[in-house]
């Protein structure tokens, strides 16, 4: 089997907390748990005693056949017929409960896992929208898979192993004992050099394993930026460079991965040695005894077998230490999401939105009093914002890229809370509405289409999942997609996956165009199409989205011109804060950063 | 497989010296047992008496046993047996010994017939021992005669009893029989310890050479990737996917290294250990066929876990990446999601797949879960059975208890190997995939090379000229690029427009040959550009990628990207890409770091940088793809702006792809194309007069009016 793969440890930060939360959240399975432990001890104690019943057959072969030379009895086949039998019983039931242990513990451990996934997920949903600024997807996902499966795979087992290795321990060195304490006493001194050797190599070769990620860590970034950029490395012809920038990086890794390598391998040869040695002295000393009278045959067999023994729970004990300070980390990641600040809490009396009919019943109009945002306390975007906006009317928010035009739109539906000030929807603050009801009364198409996995339909009904097929085909129309989705093999039911193929980003935004179109809102958040599409499709895009704003009170996030200057407003953001509103006249007039914006496209 | 003994060759001599090192390591850790067993029977048992007759034997105890003894035997006995008085000195083992009666001594060493001579007398008078019996030559006959009575059914017992006796005599003849047998144990055990440190050397040399070996192969296979990949144009380069590529240049290979490392070691020492164990215990017939049952059972289980657990394994990982899937697509759409009220729909799809993912788990984990007791069960009744099948054998001499002991030790080693080896036929396939994965990409011909004797390109600028070019991506059906032809002049911008995927970046691509044209001719300064040295073309050429890509590093070494450029250059450079204020924003100026992959920057940052880059090298011909499309109106205009003072100062060509009509409105051509197809060619105004793609294009951007401003 390969040596033991010592990565770098990770440490909880504090350890005592993860893991007593750990074992809180593990308490339903208490009774499980001390049943599997309970059965545990009973099946090693009774494996425990095996080897100790097997050297006194041995001793009564010895015995026997020493009495038959001088003419006695012979050997007891009886008395051995009767051991064995012992020893086949004890064997088979301690293997049996040894299986039964597993079953619950793999009952226990399953259990948990589904419900740490469980928890994380409704958890996602609860967090506002402003956890997932910090941290990144792959972040969040490697504690629902990585994390998660750590605590799976070592928390019966880390458990039940510890526990085995004590009871082993104390249970073996009992037997040895009682067969010789001088032997034992032997034994007791070279075990801890083993221990000792262990550690000491597991410490040296630590060092070696941190080198060892960090150089591994250099090639693969070097890999990574060479291959990304590879149409640069070949015309600028850096290739000469990047290989021998290659070359050094591989020589640290080589030598890195040699001498981890080697360390942790290195503790095999070394034990083993230690482990003969043992088995030498237990052959010379136990000889010497059986000699002398003070012990039998059988006892030096025994010995044997009981020292092997002992030295796997010993060193198994130095890396269980290992997998409870990684578990204990993981526990930790998973807890912090778990135990990561909710949503504020909804208002107890929301204001009731819907007729007797189930219909939305509102006007639309929107007012912004005063607001004061920032992503950071500290960092504050929007200083002091008031406008009102009159139901139906079009809305359209400019600025350069990453001046922080989507904001608004998230402070409008409540995704992130205000610093200061009110949002009014028909004159009541978003606040006195439930977050459901109030996301209910908008709609919205993104930029970048956002379809899951799943057919057509299914996409399009996701925000109205109780929506006729006809319903459906008529939005669809509406959106000017519904010819294009027939003309697919499967139509409506084409199951559109991460990178379907034959649907492009425009017509990704069309289906999202339809989406909005099938849950009709009262108030619109649109996102226009970028240079991504091609011109025919973004002239699709303009005329649907025109379509769908009819009607309704309309915020657009403007790339285009033309959309601007038929707007009722415009908001003009410059990094992160509202520099102008008015209309499009008023806005030429003033000549401020809006006209600076719009004129310069044009002077050459 | 053929690929690691490729790279494994340099180290065969190595390799060859890990196999002997491996199989000494074998021969010492097996001679373990069989000193233990020389311990226990020899040592313990017969106390430490190795010889089959008594080199000393007291008067007394002689004579009776020559009483045993034909006349014939009598003469031969006494004529290897001097006798010697008491208070003379003798030797045995080694040791002096003063006689405390008178005693005979063997004068040579015993042999063949000594032994024969000696085994029935022996016998009879260890019989006789707790007897208080004279024997004389006169009742010896009867004496004989009652004793064979008695030995029946000891017939196989006769060495071991006369061992027995021996030591017996020895102590009668005042010889120390501890000091005999307490020597022979420690002799034993020295030996013993010898063997095992030797055995210890043994692994530790074999380990650091095996490990040496495999980073080693790893090491030069990471390389030849690496170099392989950098040798690659952009054609060989695109049948792989990047993220493929990083793969098989780190993982892969690290993969392959502890394949190496496995094979070399346990790989290499599982079987011999096995046979050289089997060799041992195939002595004992009689016993051995419990190994056989044992191995059976152990490879049935195994058959059992890879017909019904290893199957799940692959559903085990789809699942794992779907729940991992449905994760990131919450993630990813998490506003919509919210926004449409449809948590709840998410979360049922996750408990599905999370339900579905548990079920599967638990039925694995309890398939392995055989594995643990299955073993132990056979190891432990195996050791079980083995005492009680050598009980019977014992009982006739066939086995000391020794043997047993030592045979229990073998069986063990038997079984692990076969459990390694079994083990070993999952684990290899599954590296080999590795293996092939990297024979993929050595074995991948590089499609663009320089030709022998290369054409050499004038300094001064000169017309490049797309001549009737067609181009098909390797591996694709229909062409990318359909007759392409067009002359760019030095000092001449040419601009490029047209929807996502009409070609307008592969024809860019074509000019420094990171493709080749697949019919049809590209020339630059009257030489078809296939007929150049790819470095002396690079040489003239300036490119700002699509995607800006920034490498860790400083901002300066970005910029100058492994070529020496003056700082005259260099701050020309910054200026005309309008990076200026990027750099007094930063601490350290152009010494400041630069991230892996450029996080620490923004996008239009990044962008303008990338810019700088291609305007740092003096080139002839400058490529902008799509490079501007990050930038507000605002620095747009004025960079190029900037960058037609350069250009008119230098006469380079410039190459612009842009999807805003703003960008290019001023370039002094521009190609429009459509499905790989130039569909429209001249200046902005005359394109707006006669092209109708270009016009669809430009009213989508810009409303009729201004365009009639514009125009005006």
């Amino acid at each position: 089997m390969p040596g033991p793969r010592n990565k770098p440890m990770e440490k909880a930060k504090n350890f005592k907390a993860a893991i007593t939360e750990l074992l809180n959240y593990i308490k339903p399975y208490r009774g499980k748990i001390v049943l599997s432990l309970g059965l545990m001890v009973i099946s090693t104690c009774m494996c425990i005693y095996g080897p100790k019943l097997t050297g006194d057959v041995t001793t009564l072969l010895s015995q026997g056949i020493i009495s038959k030379y001088k003419g006695g009895a012979g050997i007891d086949f009886d008395a051995i017929k009767k051991i064995v039998m012992t020893l086949v019983i004890i064997y088979v039931s301690s293997a049996a409960i040894d299986y039964l242990v597993n079953f619950i513990n793999v009952s226990i451990s399953t259990d948990v896992t589904y419900r740490l996934r469980r928890d994380i997920s409704l958890k996602l949903n609860k967090l506002p929208l402003k956890y997932f600024d910090t941290k990144t997807h792959g972040e969040i996902l490697s504690r629902v898979t990585n994390d998660v499966d750590n605590i799976a795979q070592n928390l019966t087992n880390t458990m039940s192993q510890i526990l085995n290795s004590a009871i082993n321990i104390v249970g073996v060195l009992a037997m040895m004992f009682i067969i010789s304490w001088k032997l034992t006493l032997i034994a007791l001194l070279i075990i801890p050099l083993t221990g000792l050797t262990a550690a000491a190599i597991v410490k040296k070769s630590q060092k070696y394993f941190k080198a060892n990620s960090k150089y591994l860590g250099e090639v693969n970034g070097h890999v990574e930026e060479m291959y990304s950029g590879h149409l640069l490395v070949k015309t600028y012809n850096y290739e000469e460079k990047s290989n021998e920038e290659f070359s050094k990086l591989n020589d640290n890794l080589h030598d890195a991965a040699f001498k981890s390598q080697f360390y942790s391998t290195i503790m095999h040869p070394l034990t083993g040695f230690l482990g003969n040695l043992t088995y030498v002295i237990v052959c010379i000393v136990g000889g010497m005894e059986v000699i002398a009278g003070r012990m039998t045959i059988g006892g030096i067999q025994s010995l044997i077998t009981y020292t092997r023994r002992l030295n796997q729970p010993i060193t198994s004990i130095a890396q269980l230490m290992n997998t409870v300070q990684t578990m204990a980390a993981a526990a930790e990641r998973i807890f912090e999401v778990l135990n990561e600040e909710e949503e504020t809490k909804e208002t107890e009396n929301p204001v009731n939105i819907y007729d007797e009919n189930g219909e939305i019943n509102i006007k639309g109009n929107v007012a912004f009093e005063r607001v004061k945002f920032g992503y950071n306390e500290d960092k504050i975007v929007i200083h002091d914002f008031s406008m009102f906006v009159e139901p139906g009317k079009q809305i359209a928010i400019v600025g350069p890229t990453g001046a922080g035009k989507t904001t608004l739109v998230k402070l409008l539906m409540r995704f992130y809370e205000l610093n200061g000030g009110t949002i009014y929807v028909d004159y009541k603050d978003i606040k006195e509405y439930s977050r459901h009801d109030l996301r209910d009364m908008f709609g919205m198409v993104l930029q970048d289409a956002w379809l899951f996995d799943g057919t057509i339909m299914e996409n399009l009904k996701f925000g109205k999942p109780d929506a006729t097929d006809e319903e459906v085909y008529a939005a669809c129309k509406m959106a000017h997609v519904d010819h294009f989705i027939r003309t697919l093999e499967n139509g409506y039911n084409t199951v559109l996956s991460q990178d379907s193929a034959g649907i492009s980003q425009g017509q990704k935004q069309l289906l999202t165009i339809a989406r909005a179109f099938l849950s009709d809102p009262k108030i619109l958040i649109l996102d226009e199409a970028t240079s991504s599409v091609d011109t025919r499709t973004e002239q699709l895009i303009q005329d649907s989205m025109e379509e769908l704003r009819k009607g309704r009170t309309s915020f657009t996030i403007a790339h285009r011109l033309s959309t601007i200057r038929n707007s009722d407003a415009i908001i003009v953001l410059n990094e992160g804060d509202i520099v102008e509103v008015g209309n499009h006249e008023d806005l030429l007039a003033k000549n401020g950063f809006y006209a600076k914006l719009y004129n310069s496209q044009f002077e050459m | 497989m053929k690929l690691i003994f490729k790279y494994l060759k340099p180290y065969i001599l190595t390799v060859l010296v890990i196999i002997g090192f491996t199989f000494l390591q074998v021969q010492t850790e097996l001679a373990l047992p069989d000193y233990m067993s020389d311990i226990v029977t020899n040592g313990i048992q017969y106390g430490g008496i190795t010889e089959n007759v008594p080199s000393v034997i007291m008067d007394n105890d002689m004579e009776e046993l020559l009483c045993f003894m034909s006349e014939a035997d009598r003469d031969y006995v006494l004529g290897k047996y001097d006798l010697l008085k008491t208070g003379e000195t003798v030797k045995v083992n080694d040791k002096e010994y003063e006689l405390l009666y008178d005693s005979y001594v063997l004068n040579e060493g015993e042999d063949t017939k000594l032994k024969e001579i000696f085994v029935k007398p022996m016998v009879y008078a260890y019989s006789l021992k707790e007897v208080n019996l004279l024997v004389t030559e006169d009742n010896a006959a009867e004496v004989m005669k009652s004793l064979d009575e008695q030995l029946v059914g000891l017939e196989d017992n006769y060495t071991s009893m006369g061992k027995l006796y021996i030591q017996s005599v020895y102590g009668d003849a005042g010889i120390a029989i501890d000091e005999i047998q307490s020597g022979y144990i420690f002799k034993s055990g020295i030996k013993m310890l010898g063997v095992s440190f030797l055995s210890g050397m043994l692994a530790l040399v074999s380990t650091y050479l095996a490990i040496k070996t495999a980073t080693g192969v790893a090491a030069t296979m990471r390389k030849d990737v690496f170099e392989k990949v950098e040798s690659f144009s952009s054609s060989e380069f695109s049948t792989f996917s990047t993220s493929s590529l990083i793969t098989r240049t780190g993982n892969d290979v690290t993969k392959i290294q502890n394949l190496v490392q496995m094979m070399l070691r346990m790989m290499l020492m599982a079987p011999l250990m096995g046979i050289t164990a089997i060799f041992k215990v195939a002595k004992y017939p009689q016993v051995s066929w419990i190994l056989l049952v044992a191995i059976g059972i152990m490879l049935a289980t195994m058959g059992f876990l890879l017909m019904v657990a290893f199957p799940k394994f692959e559903k085990i990982q789809k699942l794992v990446d779907k729940i991992n899937n449905i994760m990131r697509e919450y993630m990813d759409g998490m506003l919509v999601i919210r926004a449409f009220n449809s948590e709840k729909i998410e979360e049922e799809k996750f408990d599905k797949t999370n339900k579905e993912q548990t079920a599967i788990d638990r039925f694995v984990s309890r398939c392995m879960g055989i594995i643990g007791p299955v073993m132990t069960i056979i190891m432990n009744l195996l050791t079980v059975f083995i005492v009680y099948i050598s009980a019977y054998q014992i009982d006739i001499d066939a086995m000391t208890i020794g043997d047993t002991m030592a045979f229990i030790q073998y069986a063990m080693h038997v079984v692990m190997s076969f459990m390694f080896v079994t083990m070993t036929f999952f684990m290899i396939p599954r590296s080999l995939v590795s293996a092939k994965r990297i024979r993929q990409v050595l074995d991948t011909e590089n499609t663009i090379n320089d030709i022998e004797r290369p054409e050499v390109l004038p300094e001064e600028n000169g017309d490049l000229v797309f001549d009737h070019v067609c181009f098909k991506y390797p591996g694709a059906e229909e062409n990318i690029l359909e007759d392409v032809c067009f002359t760019a002049k030095p000092g001449e911008t040419v601009a490029m427009i047209g929807s996502t995927a009409c070609g307008k970046s592969t024809i860019i691509k074509l000019i420094p040959r990171l493709f080749d044209v697949t019919e049809g001719k590209i020339t630059y300064c009257g030489h078809d550009i296939r007929n150049v040295a790819q470095k002396q073309l690079h040489e003239k050429i300036g490119y700002a990628t699509q995607k800006a890509i920034l490498f860790t590093g400083t901002i300066e070494s970005n910029i100058k990207f492994g070529r020496d450029v003056n700082d005259e250059e260099f701050n020309e450079a910054i200026d005309i890409s309008q990076s200026r204020n990027i750099i007094n924003e930063k601490e350290d100026g152009i010494n400041d770091k630069i991230t892996q992959g450029g996080t620490n920057v923004s996008g239009g940052q990044k962008q303008r940088l990338s810019i700088a880059r291609a305007l740092a090298k003096k080139a002839n011909i400058y490529i902008f793809d799509d490079s501007f499309s990050a930038l507000d109106y605002a620095t747009d205009k004025k960079l190029r702006a900037e960058l037609n003072e350069l250009i008119a100062k230098t006469k380079a060509t410039v190459f612009i792809v842009a999807q805003r009509i703003a960008t290019i409105k001023n370039a002094d051509k521009i190609l429009v194309i459509e499905d790989g197809k130039i569909v429209g060619e001249g200046t902005h105004r005359e394109l707006l007069e006669n092209c109708k793609v270009y016009q669809e294009i430009a009213y989508s951007q810009l409303s009729k009016e201004e365009l009639e401003n514009a125009r005006a």
